[in-house]
């Protein structure tokens, strides 16, 4: 009914086509106050629809209807002037600026742009400059510590590897739960990832934001709340990034602009390593380290107690040990980047065109790893008529990487492991040089059980690559048949193609007889919106009315087939037919939505703002009698700053104060209510794989499971309520800025498969279930403590706390698990708490605190399941300063965190295998401190001394002892510094360079400050999909990165 | 209007009207799975996933470490943190696969039988016999654990713990009840799919039976009320596993992806080679007096050794120490579940004990010997060194000191490679301390007494509000275990 009654009054307007039969032709230019042309201002025939804009050079011309007396310039940010037009035909304008307002726009939900004043809530926008000084492979690191609420985490140091975008809080008991909204010139674009570590999938592959080219960005504008993005509806609850590409500019001639960047980079941290012992193990009857070559580890002979012995080295070599300090270090290459763009742009009074081009060509820091990524945008726009517009928007993609490594556990090719792994008396050039037998060409073990590989063999042999091939493209059609009446529709396309292949060669230790898989993804996602929007301005005096009514529809379908083949009859020949095994698995799904929306905004006097928005979804994922929600919001504004202006307050330049209430619901993944049974191929085998290849087996051919996950057609939508406050105030003409909210979200009826008791035959069950709190506070803090016609100094600072609480989960229930580690280690959601870090904590005697200690081994004894902390931090705070001197400009962000737990595995691995730097030094065995019950049950103080350091560290530092490998996760980054030149306009006077910067960025410079030991706590083994973090297993070290910059336009 | 127009508005509705439509949304069923299964698919995979996780690195290769069965050698092999230190995954695997991928997949089958048209009675009574003897397992390493609640989401979204004793009970009734629905004369039933007896109705039956002795022989300790049934059962012994072609067994095949899960483990990790597990002193110290012709089956000479040698558990082995063989760890080593052996021996010691019948020692030696020779015929053992050993070496129930001892010592080394089985026994064999055989904490476990079951699932801990409160500690005795 709704679009029927769209339709009825759209024709009605059509019919409306009146001519206006005389006109004549005037002309003017527009200029501010300095006599700078205005480009892209408004100017109207008052009392009429008739309109254009002003060109680049400030000049425009119009035809204007006979009787017409006057015009109305206007344009945002300057104060709107109405000329009387008598008999001139040349009507020159000088446009005043609006000193009392902001003259920021922002691009809010469905790419309509406002004024920052008119916004009831809070947003943040990034230009394309700040995207674009420190490049970053995948741009989402560019946001990192510049908005407050936007917590920005690199997964790890994979070369095209992921980022996690978290908005004010996790906001969802799934563990897939945290997917922020991502549009792109209108156009809804996936962010998909394939996590970056977990249990299912041990490889990097990125996010798919990061196939965006920062070069062509105009625009980031982060929206947070929920009546931001209301207009959206489900698929914004986590918030949205509305990235605007850049266009050309109307009326220029074509110009060039060249960026060129080159860095370098290593790795952030390594781990402190011990360099006193050799390999092997701890004989309890000689009460010795004795040398084994079986061991890869630091367990071994002090190296300088055997000074005068030979010993058997993995090539057979009879050696004397010494340490090889720089072993580690030795092993990471310099990474080498290149970032090139080229764009053209420019245009004619009615078109406007730009075309770019990037090429990112990067080195990673191990070896064997590059990446190659191409972009090609064009976003061209065109006026047919003064009533009819259109504008095309594409971008295509391609990723080519190779070597990407494994991380995490359970796969045999992990690279971390197996570097932080040699012992410190090989020498690496000796393990690069004798990897593979040049002979026989198989693998030259680094120990003699052969169950560790050399890691240069997995270099050279067991890569994971994959190649993307991405579009995305939007069309926009706008027709404005009458001044106030804009008629549009967006109809986009996102498809993209991910094919990935991980080889593992014969001979590999844990694969021997070799393996390869091939994953083919491929994604599609169609959106239309359609849009009708209604500007009323003089419908009531004082009042400014604009209503939007839309229309969406939404369709994604992904597919994934897989195949895994083991057991190769020829090496190196990675053809199904070679494998004696093949397991063959594929994925599909489709999800369909509609939706129609309102936005009602109403002004007084520029002073007093009001928006109403409603939206209704359909959804193809829930059951049909409750697949409908509606989301209404309301948000508002008040410029008080206007009403004090002539009042004495000189001192405020601005201010504002705003508030607003919504509330959005969401749904499901495709298929989750019919009680399906699924044919299988594999069977969990612990320590082989999680789906291992097992049927046909005998007769049995093929066979069916029923579901692990309990369907419910009984499911509605879960809902979000949030509410918001704030306030920006700018002083001292503009010189302090303070923005200023706070925000309650709450999501109810959250849609889990919550964990069940699995003698129900279910594993979960899917439910509406639980609700989760965030509350917190956001400042931003702008001040420019110096302004001089050469200098500036300005200080940006961007403050958030969050914290989160789970209300309720369902009736009984106080713990349910998100996510699961390695070892168990669990992210769990606790009603009270925060979503947390748990696992096996050691036993400690409840009335005095301390340890309790094994009277035998004189080891910590490994207890029950308990919380250790949140994994969110407490708050986040980034500082930004800048200094600016004639041509130069300086800036460093410091990022900080505070608060939050953090397991790090690989921490683990290097204290229980004595790798570490505080495993070494000194091995008298200790008595650890604690108690130790009696007989009697009574405690006592422990006097046992451990049996050796390598079973207290073995103990202390156990993987399933999580315990022992959690830290604090707070720290302080220097997250990036740069330094930039503008050439002198005057050097390119006649010059056909029209401008010229160079500059130095380094990015990610400096761990300052941090808890953990070894390795960045800002690596996350969940990946960026999962609602997980705070734990790192075997990642990638993250990488620091110092590049040159030249950036030249013609 | 120019026509230009017109297009533009023409579209507009067009797209308009493709969304009004009901049936654009209508696309939520998944093109890739079934609404509706015979239960032989179900079965098929249900005793599949089942077999695979008994022969895996989350039960086989913990408890066989525990149990002290076979030795770790300390780091020189495997690693110490299977012993005493039940990781969540060995607990939980475990637990899921009783309840949930196999447990409940048979409950579905069990389901989609008997309302069927017609009824399928024979198909839900091979899964019911399946699933008791899941239950019985599950019962014996976690204790009290759901039975009567279980897989009934909807009514009981928290299954309560039922005593041991209530589920052997239930383990018996759901026997019993298969027994009764069992038609040798329908041949509606899973047959192809049945890779233990091909659709063998008769050898169904007598598998029920020959579990229903253990289920009682496990119980009769604690509740000597049983002696009258295991009565019946051994004095009827052609309703019993009979021969050694009637041992319910899973095979597995010479065939990539169908090799014995215990291949399949050293396959990925050491080219199919047992570098990691060694002989226990706590079985060989049994074999090697008597020249016991299974040990050359059982184990294999360390690499620089001339001749066998075993480790006590978590003791650091050597390059002299032996080693589990390679023959049982070969890729289509079948995985029995219930033998003819182990019939035998139950058999053997209800005599020996007098359970139900007299005791009649001279029937029983007649029984063990049988059941000494059949386990050593089902590991392939030398011919000539099983008669050898069955004229020479045999202990004879009648003069020995301790005939229960001696059966119980038999039972022990037959299940050497089959820990679950063997957990259960040694428990069984006699009240705490006077086990067979004895058995003492391997170093670097933590101090206390010995292990005496599995702790619950942290799955089903976090899920379930009517677990037992105190939680189990591992060191618990479950009922059966005086």
């Amino acid at each position: 009914m709704k679009q029927k009654l769209l339709s009825l009054f759209l024709m009605c307007t059509l019919l409306f086509g009146a001519a206006y039969a005389q006109e004549r032709r005037i002309s003017g230019k527009v200029t501010d106050e300095k006599g700078e042309a205005l480009p892209g201002v408004s100017v109207t025939v008052v009392g009429t629809t008739v309109g254009t804009q002003t060109d680049s050079n400030g000049t425009y011309a119009l035809n204007v209807p006979n009787g017409a007396t006057s015009i109305s310039i206007s344009y945002i940010g300057f104060i709107t002037k109405v000329e009387e037009i008598q008999s001139r035909d040349n009507i020159n304008v000088v446009l005043a600026e609006n000193t009392a307002q902001l003259d920021e726009v922002v691009v809010t939900a469905l790419g309509i742009s406002r004024e920052a004043k008119s916004i009831g809530y809070a947003s943040s926008t990034i230009k394309s400059e700040e995207l674009t000084k420190a490049r970053e492979s995948n741009v989402l690191n560019s946001l990192a510590g510049k908005a407050p609420g936007v917590r920005i985490n690199s997964q790890s140091g994979t070369l095209g590897g992921s980022s996690k975008i978290v908005i004010r809080g996790i906001n969802s008991l799934d563990a897939s739960g945290n997917n922020v909204l991502f549009v792109i010139d209108g156009m809804t674009i996936s962010n998909s990832t394939s996590a970056g570590g977990t249990t299912s999938n041990n490889v990097d592959y990125g996010n798919r934001l990061g196939d965006l080219s920062a070069d062509d960005i105009e625009s980031m504008t982060v929206l947070k709340g929920a009546a931001a993005t209301a207009l959206y509806g489900s698929r914004a609850r986590d918030g949205a990034v509305i990235i605007t590409t850049k266009r050309g500019v109307r009326g220029s001639k074509t110009s060039v602009s060249v960026n060129s960047s080159v860095r370098f980079e290593n790795p952030l941290i390594l781990p402190d390593f011990q360099n006193d012992y050799a390999q092997g193990t701890y004989n309890e009857d000689t009460k010795k380290y004795e040398y084994s070559l079986k061991y890869l580890n630091g367990w071994g002979p002090k190296i300088s107690d055997v000074a005068d012995q030979k010993f058997t080295d993995f090539t057979g070599d009879e050696v004397t040990l010494q340490a090889y300090p720089n072993n580690v270090k030795d092993f990471f290459d310099t990474g080498v980047s290149y970032f090139n763009n080229i764009a053209f742009s420019g245009g004619d009074d009615k078109s406007d065109y730009r075309l770019g081009l990037s090429a990112v060509n990067e080195k990673g820091i191990i070896p064997e790893s590059n990446l190659k990524k191409y972009n090609f945008t064009v976003n061209a726009g065109r006026n047919f008529s003064d009533k009819l517009s259109s504008r095309f928007s594409a971008g295509y993609t391609r990723i080519d990487a190779e070597g990407r490594p494994a991380q995490s556990s359970n796969n045999t090719n992990i690279i971390t492991s197996a570097v932080y792994g040699l012992p410190r008396v090989l020498d690496i050039n000796k393990v690069k040089n004798n990897f593979e037998d040049p002979e026989t060409g198989s693998q030259i073990f680094i120990g003699t059980d052969k169950t560790a590989n050399n890691p240069y063999w997995i270099l050279n042999y067991n890569k994971n690559n994959n190649v993307v091939d991405r579009f995305i493209g939007s069309y926009n059609l706008t027709y404005k048949p009458l001044e106030w009446l804009t008629i549009a529709d967006n109809l986009g396309g996102d498809i993209y193609t991910d094919k990935r292949t991980s080889f593992t060669r014969k001979g590999t230790a844990g694969v021997t007889n070799g393996r390869f898989t091939n994953t083919n993804l491929w994604s599609r996602e169609i959106n239309n919106d359609f849009m009708v929007t209604i500007d009323q301005d003089h419908l009531v005096e004082d009042f400014k009315f604009k209503l939007i009514l839309g229309h969406n529809i939404n369709d994604r379908q992904t597919s994934s087939d897989n195949v895994d083949a083991a057991d190769l009859t020829i090496d190196q020949l990675y053809n199904y037919t070679n494998a004696a095994s093949k397991t063959p698995t594929l994925g599909f799904s489709k999800r369909r939505l509609v939706g129609v929306y309102g936005d009602l905004g109403m002004s007084y006097k520029e002073i007093l703002f009001l928006n109403v928005t409603g939206r209704n979804d359909w959804f193809s994922t829930l059951p049909k009698a409750s697949n409908s929600y509606f989301y209404p919001s309301v948000s508002g504004s008040f410029i008080f700053s206007e009403l004090l202006k002539d009042n004495g307050f000189d001192w405020l330049s601005y201010g504002k104060v705003r508030a607003s209430w919504a509330s959005v619901g969401s749904d499901l993944t495709a298929y989750n209510l019919d009680y399906q049974y699924s044919p299988v191929s594999t069977v969990f085998l612990q320590y082989v794989s999680s789906s291992a290849n097992i049927f046909p087996i005998g007769n049995i051919t093929t066979a069916f499971t029923g579901p692990r996950i309990l369907p419910n057609d009984q499911l509605k939508p879960q809902r979000q309520f949030s509410h918001e406050f704030g306030a920006d105030l700018k002083f001292l003409d503009n010189r302090i800025g303070l923005d200023f909210t706070y925000y309650n979200t709450i999501t109810k009826d959250n849609l889990i498969p919550i964990d069940v008791a699995i003698s129900t035959g279910y594993f979960s069950k899917y439910v509406n279930a639980g609700s989760i709190r965030n509350t917190g506070f956001e400042v931003a803090l702008n001040l420019v403590p110096v302004r001089t016609t050469d200098f500036s100094w300005s200080i940006t600072g961007n403050f958030s706390r969050n914290k989160q609480r789970v209300v309720e989960l369902i009736e009984g229930v106080n713990l349910y698990s998100v996510a699961s580690g390695w070892s168990g280690l669990q992210i769990q959601a606790e009603v009270g708490e925060s979503l947390g870090l748990y696992g096996t904590a050691f036993l400690r005697d409840e009335a005095t605190g301390q340890y309790l200690i094994d009277g035998e081994s004189g080891l910590k004894i490994a207890g029950d399941v308990k919380r250790f902390g949140s994994i969110y931090p407490d708050w986040m705070l980034g500082i930004n300063n800048e200094f600016r001197y004639k041509g130069f400009t300086l800036s460093g962000l410091i990022d900080i965190r505070h608060g939050g737990v953090f397991y790090s595995g690989t921490v683990s691995d290097l204290r229980a295998s004595g790798m570490a730097f505080e495993t070494g030094g000194d091995r008298t065995p200790i008595v650890d401190k604690g108690l130790v019950e009696q007989g009697d049950g009574s405690l006592v103080e422990n006097t046992t001394p451990v049996k050796s350091m390598q079973d207290y560290w073995g103990n202390q530092a156990k993987s399933d002892n999580t315990e022992g490998n959690v830290f604090d996760a707070s720290y302080v980054k220097l997250r990036e510094v740069m330094l930039s030149y503008s050439l002198p306009a005057k050097l390119f006077k006649r010059n056909i360079i029209k401008g010229a910067q160079i500059g130095l960025e380094a990015r990610n410079v400096w761990l300052i400050k941090s808890h953990v030991p070894h390795v960045d706590p800002e690596l996350n083994f969940f990946g960026a999909g999962s609602v997980g973090e705070g734990v790192e297993f075997n990642s990638m070290p993250s990488t620091r990165s110092i590049g040159f910059n030249v950036r030249l336009s013609f | 209007m120019k026509s230009k127009n017109k297009i533009i508005v023409g579209v507009f509705i067009a797209l308009m009207g493709l969304a009004s439509c009901s049936k654009y949304l209508d696309i939520n069923k998944s093109p890739l799975t079934a609404t509706e299964v015979e239960p032989k698919l179900l079965f098929g995979y249900a005793i599949t996933a089942w077999d695979a996780n008994k022969n895996s690195g989350d039960s086989w290769l913990p408890i066989s470490l525990f149990t002290q069965n076979i030795a770790s050698g300390g780091d020189y092999g495997w690693g110490k943190e299977n012993v005493y230190s039940l990781g969540p995954y060995m607990l939980g695997n475990t637990w899921k696969v009783y309840y949930s991928t196999a447990g409940n997949n048979l409950k579905q089958a069990i389901a989609i039988a008997e309302t069927s048209e017609p009824v399928n009675n024979n198909a839900a009574a091979q899964c019911k016999i399946v699933l008791a003897q899941l239950m019985y397992e599950a019962t014996t390493l976690y204790g009290d654990v759901p039975f009567s609640e279980a897989w009934d989401a909807v009514n009981f979204p928290y299954p309560k713990y039922d005593p041991q004793k209530d589920v052997f009970e239930g383990v018996l009734g759901l026997l019993d009840e298969a027994k009764g629905q069992i038609d040798p004369n329908n041949d509606l039933k899973i047959s192809d799919y049945d890779v233990y007896y091909h659709g063998d109705m008769d050898a169904w039956t007598a598998l029920a039976n020959s579990i229903k002795l253990k289920v009682l022989m496990t119980m009769v300790d604690k509740d000597p009320t049983k002696a009258e049934d295991i009565g019946e059962l051994v004095s009827n012994p052609s309703t019993l596993i009979s021969s050694a072609e009637e041992a319910w067994v899973h095979p597995y095949f010479d065939k990539t992806d169908n090799e014995n899960p215990k291949y399949r483990l050293l396959k990925e990790y050491t080219n199919g080679e047992n570098q990691w597990f060694f002989a226990n002193t706590n079985v060989f110290k049994f074999m090697e007096p008597h020249n016991d012709p299974r040990i050359p089956q059982f184990f294999d000479k360390g690499p620089k050794a001339t001749g066998y040698k075993a480790v006590e558990s978590e003791v650091l082995a050597d390059e002299t120490t032996s080693l589990i063989s390679a023959y049982l760890y070969r890729k289509d080593a079948p995985s029995p579940i219930l033998t003819y052996q182990e019939t035998l021996f139950f058999e053997a010691e209800a005599y020996a004990r007098g359970l139900g019948v007299a005791k009649n020692l001279s029937t029983a030696q007649d029984l063990f010997k049988r059941g000494v020779e059949a386990a050593m015929n089902f590991y392939e053992a030398d011919p000539s060194g099983i008669q050898t050993y069955l004229a020479n070496e045999l202990p004879d129930l009648a003069t020995s000191a301790d005939p229960v001892k001696e059966i119980h010592i038999q039972q022990w080394i037959d299940l050497m490679d089959r820990p679950t089985e063997a957990f259960t026994q040694w428990r069984r064999s006699g009240p705490e301390g006077s086990e067979i055989p004895e058995l003492k904490r391997p170093s670097g476990a933590t101090s206390g007494p010995l292990i005496r079951r599995l702790t619950l699932s942290p799955d089903e801990i976090s899920a379930n509000p009517s677990i037992p409160s105190p939680l189990p500690r591992y060191t618990d005795k479950v009922w059966f275990d005086e």
